[in-house]
């Protein structure tokens, strides 16, 4: 299954390639730039096949996204879904809060949130005072999901977790100096 | 050793040249020089932060974390507006009358509106620097008016320093438009509307529906319609963040009256809206646009032709991304779920997509310019015009990638975004541009000076395309490693990329000093004076008889 980091480490290949490719370009322009030659102009009809080229290329991207990354479907039909579960937070001051029954605990709470792996979840983070990120990282660091966390709005996000193990909660987002510490780890658990 | 303290004092030639300068030569050599010096302040901060982000636990101590966010935040406005605005207004303060054959107008104005800038960058690079006043450029609210973390007077001398600079910018705009538009002094009177059309783009669009028999002939040069194309957004951007600066004030001048404002009452998601679409015509407009028209003007200066290759289409080019880069902000709210989700899919997704074909083909068409005209000689120029449109190669297609809703998701806020996107297009793609800009005009604006040293500005090239480069490089594996671009690790969880980030980072500082001695060999510190004192020739003289 598709996860994030099968995406970023694509993304790693792909890029590389191409800027590897780019630069190999550029290195055999730079040389034949400056030597002489008796072949004609270039034509037009060059020029309007890069153009469709990059056409396809900019819709071609959008196209493979929405059909291979799963979270970009929960994006799409997030009105429509009924989540197997809610997770309502709130942030202040520099500070996780979990809510359950409307009881605020602050966070690191004893044990992780429990979810089940295939568990549709809608997490919904409410900032009372700062732009905040909300980002889950795996023990390696690598990101799973985040989304900016606006103040006075409810920041919602659909998501199913297609991996086992427990996940990291950071703010994703620059809220002053003392928001670089905003760290729970062993926030959930996927069993 | 004697001759060296000779070359620094007198520079590269001992003729009295520059003391022949123009008034207008002067201008554009002040600009350079203010801008040498701002891009200083921007690359040793920069390698600050790369020292601390390679080795936070050992020098937190010396530069504690309010301090680095201060740095942070002056580090972009400083390199955005202190080194580049700065060169990019002298350059077009010359050449659009150079381009049109007819003097500058206002040219006090344009005067007023250097030292403003100057003032304006000193100020709130200053004001934050001591304040530690941190909001950084994006400016979220209500961060800017958290008094909790900020003290209100740092603020309110950073933004009056922005504010300066708006006013610079806005001066500017109306310089290059009643430029291109007035009629000078004992003129024939020039048609200033249908000068002002075809600057904005309506000759080169209507070229491309007419047959060859019936095109009209541009009554301006194809840069200088990219100058006023890039003047337009310059114009609504400044708009804006005089206004969000002006909103600002007002917290922080209340707070410090005793008012304290609800922060509520400005709704955070409309003010990112607006804010980013202010923001974003500095990187997806004016960048984009007056890189593409220095571009051309690098591919005729270079080559010698008149025209660049597909001329109509390029004016064409120039025209939509005018009206792309006002619709395109939503990709920086991708992750904002509040953000509603058909502005993400026009604005963010496919709107921005554009960005590639309207870049992609000003590369297109600069590279075949300079193709149809081979052989070309290998001179410093050419080197770094190259190296500006590799680096676009690079990073519009990085930036490409980051606004789509899928990858979006991973990349936000990542090392990514300001890694392969910002950095490589900013330092490869348009500083190497402008340093192509610089190298080129330099005998032009001295009355013919040659620079001190060809190999140094080898050395300023490779240098700077590596360190560039690979800077970005480790900056974005690190960002698909998970590493935020906003946020301190102390447990030493990037450490390896971010030292090879580090070294890659020297290199763009050994670049800046290769570039920053050559200069100062060339013109010499006495040359220096005499570019800051007043010309005996006339304002409306472009170039020397």
């Amino acid at each position: 299954m598709v996860n994030s980091d099968v995406v970023a480490t694509g993304l790693i290949i792909a890029y590389t390639i191409y800027s590897l490719a780019a630069i190999i370009l550029f290195v055999w322009f730079a040389y034949r730039i400056t030597k002489p030659t008796q072949k004609p102009v270039v034509k037009p009809v060059l020029f309007y096949s890069f153009t469709i080229l990059l056409i396809i290329i900019g819709v071609s991207l959008h196209l493979t996204t929405m059909h291979t990354i799963p979270w970009v479907k929960l994006e799409m039909d997030a009105s429509k879904i009924t989540p197997d579960r809610e997770i309502k937070m709130e942030v202040d001051s520099f500070k996780f809060y979990l809510l359950t029954d409307s009881v605020r605990q602050e966070l690191p709470i004893n044990e992780p949130l429990k979810v089940q792996e295939g568990e549709t979840i809608l997490f919904d983070v409410y900032s009372k005072d700062l732009t905040y990120g909300f980002g889950l990282f795996r023990p390696n660091n690598t990101m799973v999901l985040q989304m900016q966390v606006l103040p006075l709005y409810h920041n919602k996000i659909v998501w199913k977790f297609t991996e086992k193990g427990t996940f990291t909660l950071r703010s994703t987002e620059y809220a002053g100096p003392k928001s670089t510490r905003m760290l729970i780890p062993n926030f959930i658990t996927v069993e | 050793m004697i001759k060296f303290i000779n070359t620094l004092i007198n520079g590269n030639e001992v003729n009295g040249r520059l003391s022949g300068l123009t008034p207008l030569q002067k201008l554009t050599l002040r600009f350079a020089v203010v801008s040498l010096l701002y891009y200083g302040f921007a690359v040793i901060e920069g390698m600050i932060m790369r020292l601390i982000l390679a080795s936070p636990n050992s020098l937190t101590e010396l530069i504690p974390e309010h301090q680095y966010f201060a740095i942070l935040t002056a580090h972009p406005l400083v390199g955005i507006f202190g080194a580049t605005y700065t060169l990019v207004f002298g350059a077009f303060y010359f050449a659009l009358p150079y381009l049109m054959k007819k003097p500058l107008w206002g040219f006090k104005a344009a005067s007023w509106s250097f030292w403003l800038i100057t003032i304006g960058v000193f100020l709130f690079w200053f004001a934050g620097f001591l304040s530690h006043y941190g909001p950084l450029y994006t400016l979220y609210w209500p961060l800017p008016a958290d008094f909790n973390q900020f003290g209100p007077w740092g603020g309110t001398f950073f933004i009056l320093g922005i504010a300066l600079v708006m006013v610079a910018s806005i001066i500017f705009v109306v310089v290059v438009f009643k430029t291109i538009a007035y009629t000078p002094k004992g003129w024939e009177k020039q048609p200033g509307g249908a000068l002002l059309a075809s600057a904005l783009g309506v000759s080169g669009l209507a070229n491309l529906f007419c047959k060859k028999e019936n095109r009209k002939s541009h009554k301006v040069p194809l840069p200088v319609a990219a100058i006023a194309r890039g003047s337009v957004d310059v114009f609504l951007n400044a708009g804006i963040i005089t206004f969000t600066g002006v909103l600002i004030l007002v917290y922080l001048v209340g707070h410090i009256l005793g008012y304290n404002l609800q922060n509520s009452w400005i709704d955070a998601l409309l003010y990112k809206n607006m804010f980013w679409w202010g923001l974003d015509l500095i990187a997806d407009g004016l960048v984009l646009i007056f890189v593409a028209g220095t571009w051309y003007l690098l591919a005729m200066l270079i080559t010698g032709v008149k025209n660049v290759y597909m001329e109509n289409v390029a004016r064409a080019l120039l025209l939509l991304e005018l009206v792309v880069s006002w619709t395109v902000w939503s990709h920086h709210l991708l992750s904002d779920q509040a953000q509603p989700l058909m502005l993400k899919l026009v604005s963010g997704q496919f709107v921005t997509a554009f960005e590639l074909i309207t870049q992609g083909l000003a590369l297109f068409i600069s590279l075949v310019t300079l193709w149809n005209a081979r052989p070309l000689k290998w001179t410093p120029e050419l080197k770094f015009f190259l190296g500006g449109l590799l680096g676009f190669a690079l990073a519009v297609a990085a930036g490409i990638i980051q606004a789509d809703m899928g990858m979006n998701r991973i990349l936000h806020n990542t090392q990514w975004i300001v890694g392969p996107h910002v950095h490589v297009a900013v330092l490869i793609g348009l500083t190497m541009t402008l340093y192509a800009v610089v190298y080129k005009l330099l005998p032009v604006l001295t009355n013919g000076l040659n620079i001190f040293s060809v190999k140094l500005t080898s050395w300023h090239f490779w240098l700077h395309l590596l360190g560039g480069i690979g800077m970005g490089a480790f900056m974005g594996m690190a960002g698909l490693k998970g590493m935020l671009r906003r946020t301190i690790y102390y447990n030493g969880e990037f450490d390896i990329f971010m030292a090879l980030a580090a070294i890659a980072g020297a290199a763009l500082l050994f670049a800046y000093l290769a570039y920053f001695f050559n200069l100062v060999l060339t013109i010499g510190i006495k040359g220096i004076i005499e570019i800051f004192k007043p010309s005996k020739l006339p304002k409306e003289q472009i170039l020397p008889e």
